[in-house]
């Protein structure tokens, strides 16, 4: 899994890389003031293509891509059938690997097994599992395995003493093996209804003959089959004691429980069950009472609290109650040994819960805070925290933990008046970022139970972007966690802020100027938490962890009265918040089930999934309406058990989503760009104002405006009034534990029980020991640390170019040239080393700890605790270092201030310094393309006029294309820089540029001119570098390929056709090939079952095969639409129209004649068909069978004879018998 | 009363008292020879032993998920839990790994129960030889067959016994052993088929049907979830484990 891993942060990072390139849709569209700098649409179509394919493989868990996947038959602990990647799988597996994903061979393909024998039928079986165990498999739920009501020792009236769901061979083999009866009902098909045939058995006295010696008859109180069987007289709903019937039974005050009844019972005095045990006066000694069966609806009344327990035994197990001896806290019953015990439960601040009722426990605040639409709303659930649910089980309070890391939500509603029934969901919190690629998308982002569109606004930096509600946890590991890095980053932001001279010559923020401040850091720090385990916040021990960096021109940090807003969320309030349930459109879309208008119980049987999902929610209002109380068990019922369901079977629904859903593209990670339009459109803005005030006023106005205009020319010359732009940015990290591990100890007391999760969150020093062993303990795992990190330069790192120097305080660095100084805007990387894992801050602010210092950490170490730490940076101007004048030998110096700690919060003492002397800039170097991304050659679609690419300059500068190879000055084409000097990059200064498409094949020259501050000359001969700058004499070159050929699905099954099936939810397999496109068919497709509001990836694509199956498709016509797309954003679209029929009535025999001794049978069907000269009973397994399979039969015939046919169709179907005697 | 009178009655008195002691001596002596009678009865000897033998089975196996000697595991407080139905990778639904789970556990049964049933009649048939009789066996032959409420075991062997001038003969002796456990295996087998298709099986739900049954689900920091079911009416508990559709941190 570390080589997983390793794979997985380097696509993230690469995504990372290309996404930046991509103006984010949401600043720029919800700015009003960039609307004229628009989008670049095909930018983030790109970012979501590799997006698409890192989801594709991550969400396959272990690599990245499909045919890295090896199939192992049986793996060395004994699994059928898993899948390894090639590197791991012959080391794993105690066969040979099979080379290809499961699906492709037979052996291990997954479909049903069927157990002949006890009729038992298992899906997601792979072939060679259940033929090994000698079982039979078919790739599609067989006939066979239709349930329906077996009913065990039925009393011929539709009762039974037993009754439960179950295919025809299983309910004969219950039959065979515990010796009684049973009866096979395929009309019932709903669990509940089976059950109550239970409840509806007919029961009453069986007299019997007296014995020897005796005059009064004997008595059983039983069912009329068995009495008829022991020779009785059945008497049916009277009792044994019922005076007219002459029995030796007698009443008494005896009571007793019987199996399968909840109630407590009064027996007579042969020990036979009488009525409900009542012991008021007109009951206990009442002959009616004791003589004919009193329906329970019509019995004593149980009061909802049990208060009359003492005197009613009319329990109710679902309601609460069943029969027993009384527990302490029963009452003792007025006559016999039993009362209905109370089944609720007592929570230890007092809450009565119900018995089955079950609710939902988290271990801190969840969901939201904050005013809707403001900066400070945001997503609160505490790092370590999870969802729990809780149930009520005869008596007992049960402790069920969902999903770790929040993955699993709980969801809570009222079944009826005070009673919650709780149930686990998938988080789809991950998904929201996936709504912000346009506008559309962004409007929907809460449609999404849990998603919110949180808006940040900081003057005229604004934006909204779509985030989790129930913030995610993230792996909390030593190591670096590329993923979730990638995840905190969608957060990472920088803010432009402008200042202007004034007169006096002093610079003032005059825009954005909250970006300077901590509200810039809190409000993206309310962004940055809700993407998950992100950002500052607390652990449930009440700890503020590490999660963000500040760096540029200013390092605001998050204030102290912020930090206490943030620490109430690690109590849970009371009552607990509500984690909203998933729309009926999601259930709908994830089972392909329109749910209206079905009863919950059919819609169960129909999926499969078991009336006991349904229950956990609507038990009460459906079952318990037998009973009195409720409503009927509607479809509201069915909402929670699905919302249940789809802990598991959501996810291929969600990631369908996340593959596609709603359209080409995912997400655009990163929300940066397009501000600093935003604020030159603002300035430009302001001088149209100035400039509009003179023509208004008249002569005086006019002279005023010259004044004015003269004026502002001279301030202008002084460089009054002159804006500058100033970057805060803000980077989101992944949240680092508290130093220390005073607080491990606290785990098993905080929340619900302790997790290796919510144990690493409470310190940086806390494991959770010998996990699931008697052992197990969260401990700190350096309770002696006190040693200091130690700082240091890693000397091999920096590059030939420099030098370095050591000192007691430090290192400086110096270039190798000249006096050793570093040229204005020279980039420079150095290592800083630590002698064990820490976590570093480096600042230009010299600070007397590590608290409180900028909250400002390395580019690559971040806020881990890593052993190097790498910084790149470009010298200031020496104007910034307040060195100016024209002076060549003027010299500044350049400090940075490094302080790290180690996870025990051990501080490294007094700062590192690393020093550096700045000269002025003699760049005679012209910048060069250091990188394209995406490398050269890029492909496009066949219809594409532009390609967006992206590129690094090696310094800040402006950069041009064109397609032919000519100078900087004559290129038409111009690239977007983020040249500012702070914005460098690992890999140097970013561009964008959008290529104009005109041919096949499309060369690009690209060349760069440095020094962009300087600024261009303006001439009536056209635009010229200003002096001092240097542009590329030579060019570099990248290649655009367009597509050729169309990609188009060539072939798509099942199409134009009817699908036959016996039962109402039918398995089907859809196959599409594509061709064409940029990769010969290569392509991703999706499908929608709601005419294109959805689009759910193919469980298998990615090649020009596409397969996906359908496992409970519905009767009924079918119309699906296909959406193919390939590397080169080509899209073919299609759909499928199919029809599924379910057959369940029997072939019809159509036309019968004789031709001579043949006779001949037609059916209106494909049959088999028999006969016999018996009677219409004949078991057709052995009779004799005609010849044809098809619609026509054909049998010997003997005119004299009467012959008995019986047809078959192939979903075994048995049509009506006929009996043939004559000539026809 | 005269002398011979008292004499009479002093000698019925004794003879009374001597029968009635002989009795309790005859009684007793059946008592402590009744193991012997075990022996004379090969049937109750038989059934008491492999009864012995299989409860001992039974209990392994649900504590083994269905297996004496637990085969894919994981550690679950302390314990090896058998994974009846597994996927190692993410997001995908469990694959069956038993998908005849219930006559698996019946071939489970039956193939431990086979030597220790040997053993039992072996250990007859030694015992026997010990009482002097002479013993005459053919080959044995053990069947196990799962009901609802028992295991049904059937050894066949001929077996004559013979001592003096008499013989007897038998042919199969059947012992019956209450347990739960194929009832248990259909409720596994049915949260393994939920799992496999929904990753998902509502225990609360099913419980609340079936309140015969007592089911407790724990979801693992991987998305293992351990499942306990337990037979109220027998007590018996049966402990396994499914693995799908699981959800890494960050799995976006």
């Amino acid at each position: 899994m570390v080589l997983d891993k390793k794979l997985i942060g380097v696509f993230e990072i690469t995504l990372i890389l290309i996404s930046s390139f991509a103006f984010a849709y949401i600043v720029s569209e919800t700015n009003e003031l960039t609307e004229s700098f628009g989008t670049q649409d095909k930018e983030s179509k790109f970012t979501s293509f590799v997006r698409d394919k890192a989801l594709n493989y991550l969400s396959r868990g272990i690599v990245s891509a499909q045919t890295s996947l090896q199939t192992c038959p049986f793996d060395n602990n004994g699994s059928y059938c898993q899948e390894y990647p090639i590197q791991i799988c012959n080391s794993r597996c105690s066969t040979d690997c099979l080379p290809g994903r499961r699906s492709e061979f037979a052996a291990c393909q997954l479909g049903t097994c069927y157990d002949s024998n006890l009729g038992l039928c298992n899906g997601g079986t792979p072939r060679s599992t259940c033929e090994s165990q000698n079982g039979t498999w078919s790739a599609e739920q067989p006939v066979q395995c239709t349930r329906a009501c077996c009913l065990i020792a039925p009393d011929g009236s539709g009762g039974a003493s037993q009754a439960r769901l179950a295919t025809s061979q299983e309910c004969a083999y219950l039959g065979q093996t515990s010796g009684a009866p049973v009866q096979w009902d395929p009309q019932t098909t709903g669990e509940l209804q089976c059950l109550n045939k239970v409840r509806t058995q007919r029961e009453g006295a069986c007299v019997l003959s007296p014995s020897p010696n005796e005059v009064l008859n004997n008595c059983q109180f039983t069912t009329e089959v068995r009495c008829l069987t022991n020779g009785g007289t059945f008497y049916v709903d009277q009792l044994c004691t019922n005076p007219q019937l002459n029995t030796k039974c007698e009443r008494t005050r005896n009571t007793q429980c019987f199996e399968r009844k909840d109630g407590v019972y009064f027996v007579d005095s042969c020990g036979n069950r009488a009525n409900i045990y009542d012991s008021s006066p007109n009951k206990i000694d009442n002959i009616g009472y004791w003589s004919s069966v009193v329906l329970l609806e019509q019995s004593c009344s149980l009061s909802s609290s049990l208060q009359n327990q003492q005197s009613c035994g009319n329990c109710n197990y679902l309601a609460g109650s069943t029969c027993g001896t009384p527990q302490p806290l029963d009452k003792q019953p007025n006559s016999g040994q039993y009362v209905c015990r109370d089944l609720r439960c007592k929570e230890p601040d007092g809450t009565i819960r119900d018995h089955g009722e079950s609710w939902c426990v988290f271990e801190s605040w969840t969901g939201l805070d904050g005013a809707d639409g403001s900066n400070a709303q945001r997503a609160t659930d505490a790092v370590g925290s999870r969802h729990y649910r809780n149930l009520c089980y005869e008596g007992e309070v049960r402790v069920e933990p969902l999903a770790e890391y929040r993955n699993g939500l709980c969801v809570e509603g009222e079944v009826r008046q005070g009673v919650t029934n709780a149930q686990p969901r998938t988080n789809t919190g991950q998904l929201c970022t996936s709504y912000n690629e346009n506008a559309d998308k962004l409007a929907k982002c809460e449609e999404s139970p849990d998603c919110f569109l949180k808006h940040i606004e900081i003057d005229k930096w604004k934006f909204d972007v779509c985030v989790p509600k129930y913030a995610p946890g993230l792996e909390l590991s030593d190591t670096p966690q590329p993923d979730s890095e990638a995840i905190c980053s969608a957060a990472s932001q920088t803010c432009t802020y402008y200042e202007k001279k004034n007169i006096e010559g002093r610079w003032t923020c005059k825009i954005n100027c909250g970006c300077k401040d901590a509200e810039f850091a809190e409000t993206m720090n309310n962004l940055c938490m809700s993407l998950g385990d992100c950002g500052s916040k607390f652990n449930l021990a009440g700890e503020l962890g590490d999660g963000y960096s500040t760096s540029g021109d200013k390092s605001p940090k998050i204030s102290d009265s912020y930090k206490d807003g943030l620490k109430k969320y690690v109590t849970p309030p009371f009552p607990h918040q509500k984690v909203d349930g998933f729309t009926t459109q999601q259930l709908e879309a994830l089972f392909g089930i329109d749910f209206n208008g079905q009863d919950a119980d059919e819609i169960a049987s129909q999926i499969g999934l078991g009336v006991a999902g349904i229950l956990a929610y609507g038990m009460y209002a459906g079952y318990s309406s037998a009973i009195g109380f409720g409503n009927g068990l509607a479809f509201q019922g069915w909402g929670g058990a699905a919302n249940g369901a789809l802990v598991g079977a959501g996810v291929g629904y969600i990631l369908g989503l996340a593959f596609g859903a709603e359209g080409d593209e995912l997400t655009t990670y990163v929300v940066a760009g397009a501000v600093v339009g935003a604020v030159l459109g603002y300035y430009w803005a302001s001088v149209a104002t100035y400039l509009g005030f003179g023509a208004a006023a008249g002569p005086v106005g006019w002279i005023i405006a010259i004044i004015v205009v003269i004026t502002i020319i001279i301030l202008s010359v002084a460089g009054v009034g002159k804006y500058r732009e100033k970057h805060v940015t803000f980077s989101c990290l992944p949240w680092q534990p508290p130093s220390g591990g005073d607080n491990c100890a606290k785990c098993n007391q905080l929340g619900v029980e302790c997790t290796a999760y919510k144990c690493k969150s409470l310190g940086a020093t806390c494991e959770l020991l010998n996990p699931e062993t008697e052992e197990e303990a969260c401990v700190d795992i350096a309770p002696n640390d006190v040693g200091a990190p130690v700082i240091s330069l890693n000397r091999t790192y920096l590059s030939s170019n420099f030098s370095y120097e050591e000192s007691a305080t430090g290192v400086q660095i110096k270039t190798s040239a000249g006096d050793g100084c570093l040229q204005e805007v020279a980039p420079v990387a150095f290592d800083i080393v630590t002698n064990e894992p820490a976590q570093c801050k480096i600042s230009t602010t010299r600070s007397s700890s590590f608290g409180e210092m900028e909250d400002t950490y390395f580019d690559s170490s971040t806020n881990r605790f890593v052993t190097n730490h790498v910084e790149s940076t470009a010298m200031p101007l020496l104007d910034d270092l307040g060195v100016s004048g024209i002076d060549p030998n003027r010299r500044g110096d350049y400090n940075l201030y490094v302080m790290c700690k180690d996870r025990k919060g051990n501080p490294s003492g007094a700062a590192y310094n690393v020093r550096f002397c700045v000269s002025p800039q003699n760049d005679l170097t012209p910048p060069r393309v250091a990188k394209f991304v995406p490398d050269s050659p890029g492909v496009t679609g066949l219809n594409s006029t532009l390609f967006n690419l992206g590129f690094f300059s090696n310094e800040p500068a402006t950069c041009k294309f064109s397609s032919t190879d000519q100078s900087y000055e004559s290129m038409e084409g111009e690239a977007t820089c983020d040249n500012a000097i702070s914005h460098s990059t690992l890999d140097g200064w970013r561009c964008n540029a959008q290529l104009p498409i005109s041919s096949d094949i499309n060369p690009f020259f690209f060349r760069c001119a440095d020094q962009p501050w300087l600024g261009n000359n303006v001439g009536t001969s056209g635009t010229t570098l200003e002096e001092g700058r240097n542009a590329a004499t030579q060019s570099d070159t990248y290649t655009v390929e367009k597509t050729t050929t169309p990609l188009s699905i060539s072939s798509a099954t099942p199409n134009n056709s009817t699908i036959f099936s016996a039962t109402a939810s039918v398995s089907v397999t859809m196959d599409l090939v594509t061709t064409g496109g940029i990769d010969n068919g290569k392509a991703f497709c999706k499908y929608s079952l709601n005419n294109g509001d959805t689009y759910i990836d193919f469980r298998y694509t990615s090649l020009s095969t596409h397969r996906q199956t359908f496992t409970t498709l519905p009767a009924g016509e079918h119309n699906i639409l296909l959406k193919c797309i390939d590397r080169a954003s080509n899209v073919a679209e299609g759909s499928i129209q199919f029809r599924i029929e379910v057959d369940n009535v029997g072939p019809l025999i159509t036309r019968i004649f004789s031709s001579g001794s043949t006779l001949n049978v037609i059916t209106n069907e494909a049959a088999t068909c028999a006969y016999a000269t018996s009677s219409c009973s004949f078991d057709f397994a052995n009779a004799t069978l005609l010849s044809g399979l098809a619609n026509s039969h054909t049998m010997p015939y003997n005119n004299g004879r009467t012959y008995r046919i019986k047809c078959q169709d192939t979903f075994a179907n048995m049509g009506n018998c006929l009996s043939v005697s004559g000539g026809y | 009363m005269n002398s011979r009178g008292q004499v009479t009655i002093f000698v019925i008195v004794a003879v009374i008292l001597v029968a009635i002691i002989s009795v309790i001596l005859f009684l007793k002596g059946n008592k402590t020879s009744f193991r012997e009678q075990d022996f004379d009865d090969p049937q109750t000897y038989l059934s008491s032993c492999i009864k012995e033998r299989a409860s001992l089975i039974i209990e392994q196996m649900l504590t083994g998920g269905g297996f004496t000697i637990p085969k894919d595991t994981v550690l679950y407080n302390a314990k090896q839990i058998t994974y009846l139905c597994k996927n190692i990778n993410n997001f995908d639904p469990c694959i069956n790994q038993y998908p005849l789970y219930v006559t698996q556990l019946e071939k489970e049964f039956d193939s431990n129960i086979q030597d220790d049933a040997e053993q039992c009649f072996a250990s007859l048939k030694q015992e026997l030889t010990d009482k002097n009789y002479d013993v005459e066996s053919g080959p044995v032959n053990v069947e196990a067959h799962f009901k609802p409420e028992t295991v049904e075991i059937v050894l066949k062997s001929d077996l004559t016994l013979s001592k003096g001038d008499t013989s007897k003969k038998y042919e199969r002796f059947d012992t019956y052993v209450l347990s739960k456990i194929q009832s248990i295996g259909f409720v596994v087998n049915e949260i393994v088929a939920q799992e496999a298709k929904w990753c998902y099986f509502s225990n609360d739900g099913f419980m609340l049907l079936y309140p015969e049954y007592d089911i407790r689900v724990y979801m693992m920091e991987d998305t293992t979830k351990i499942y306990t079911i337990k037979n109220k009416k027998s007590s018996e508990t049966l402990r396994m484990a499914t693995r799908g559709c699981a959800i890494p941190a960050g799995w976006f």
